[in-house]
């Protein structure tokens, strides 16, 4: 998969960071989208898909584990990563509990996300090529059965 | 002669039975039988005595009672006001810390944008030495920024140290190596065996870090820094001598305290960091200063008892 397939969505109140994260992506060769807050993320969550999910975890209108929550149900192979200002051991843990796959404390340096976010991405990319060979050996497996019950 | 009152007086008497006792006599001249005469009144008050007395001690010990617990009172409020002002700085720079990041977050980013643009879209036009120049600036003082926040929060917040048993040399010789001396300032080393010890690394390395450099800027003129560790019965012993200007001995109280510094850039957090590390592994920094000849700063540790020889 080349990056331009891989689609980003960032929750950002911080209408700077937003600006500036989406430009640094797009320019490494991503897509990207944008989310103000909770509500306008699980909005495109539901209509769109993602590979991934870089989510502020403060948010003005809902609670960032409340919004992992519900992002988790509708894209759960979705890699979510934590940006956060607030750091602390509690946050990480919880945030970690509730179905994120990293944590990072802003402001990050932004080698150290690209990096972070290729290392995701080869992740998602194995464990999917697992599920394509699994599914296709279970196919094989059962037209086996099948010739020899036939 | 008329009937009058002599002024009685105290006397110490002897019973009949030898007892010592405490006696007031009050004297009167009467007529007895057409005599003059003296009629003398003696009251026993020893016990009235022994009342005074103890009245008495106990008002004098009651002063310096008071006295002391007023000092205590004192020095409890000192600490409330020390612990309150932590909590205020604590809050402050939680609260600065957050709204200070996302604007550092931009500039990164921005910053990192603007490098790889320049670097990718004009690969054959020559950037202008001055355009690298400023764009490392940008960088630079955003790490900076970022310094002082992670600064203020250390400071801030309690604190656990993550212990893992290390050989402390080797946090030092890993310390050290992150130190850029100038060509005037010579670093002599004296690492001696050391116990491994459990610390935790990341606060000790940023300690001696801290005070190699504090010992470094104390130079401006030149001279030599000496690292040396040892063990002593009970403790490991790390310590940053140098030959730079000293501390006057107004300030030796106050280095420890936070935002109090004497150079020019810097907020003064760096030694009341390294305090908290060290304290809040149940050791010390003891710090010996001639003014002019230099200081020595040792960061003192405890050898646990049941450290004996195991390793892991």
């Amino acid at each position: 998969m080349t990056k331009n397939k891989i689609s980003i969505l960032i929750v950002e109140d911080d209408a700077n960071i937003r600006e500036t994260l989406s430009s640094l992506l797009q320019q490494e060769g991503y897509s990207t989208d944008t989310a103000k807050d909770g509500r306008e993320a699980i909005q495109k969550t539901k209509a769109k898909f993602f590979n991934l999910a870089l989510l502020d975890i403060k948010l003005p209108d809902m609670e960032g584990t409340k919004l992992l929550t519900a992002i988790h149900e509708d894209l759960p192979k979705m890699v979510k990563i934590i940006i956060t200002g607030y750091p602390s051991l509690e946050n990480a843990i919880e945030a970690l509990n509730h179905g994120a796959d990293a944590y990072i404390v802003k402001p990050a340096k932004p080698e150290k996300l690209l990096a972070l976010i290729e290392e995701k991405m080869r992740e998602q990319r194995q464990a999917e090529k697992m599920t394509e060979e699994k599914v296709t050996e279970w196919i094989k497996t059962r037209a086996r059965q099948l010739e020899a019950h036939s | 002669m008329k009937n009058e009152d002599v002024a009685p007086y105290e006397y110490r008497l002897i019973t009949k039975e030898g007892k010592k006792i405490e006696a007031i006599i009050t004297p009167k001249l009467i007529r007895y039988k057409g005599e003059r005469a003296i009629l003398g009144i003696i009251t026993d008050i020893t016990e009235r005595k022994k009342a005074e007395q103890a009245i008495r001690n106990y008002s004098e010990h009651l002063e310096e009672l008071v006295e002391e617990r007023t000092r205590e009172v004192k020095r409890v409020q000192e600490q409330l006001l020390k612990a309150e002002r932590a909590v205020a700085i604590g809050e402050l720079a939680t609260m600065v810390g957050h709204d200070l990041r996302n604007p550092l977050q931009s500039i990164k980013n921005a910053t990192y944008y603007l490098n790889k643009e320049l670097s990718r879209s004009y690969p054959s036009v020559v950037i202008s030495q001055k355009t690298m120049e400023m764009l490392q600036i940008i960088n630079d003082s955003v790490n900076y920024a970022d310094k002082i926040i992670r600064d203020l929060k250390d400071f801030s917040l309690t604190i656990k140290p993550i212990l893992k048993k290390v050989d402390v040399n080797v946090i030092v010789k890993d310390a050290l190596s992150q130190v850029e001396a100038p060509e005037s300032v010579k670093l002599v080393t004296e690492l001696r065996h050391l116990p491994r010890i459990k610390v935790d690394q990341d606060m000790m390395r940023r300690t001696f870090l801290n005070l190699a450099l504090n010992a470094i800027q104390a130079m401006e003129s030149g001279g030599t820094l000496k690292v040396s560790t040892r063990e002593t019965e009970r403790f490991v012993e790390v310590s940053f001598k140098d030959t730079g200007t000293g501390i006057s001995k107004e300030n030796m109280e106050k280095i420890f305290t936070p935002f109090f510094t004497t150079k020019a850039k810097g907020m003064g957090m760096g030694l009341s960091i390294c305090k908290k590390f060290i304290e809040s592994h149940g050791g010390s920094i003891r710090v010996e200063s001639k003014e002019g000849k230099g200081s020595t700063f040792t960061v003192i540790l405890h050898i646990p008892q049941e450290n004996g020889g195991e390793n892991r």
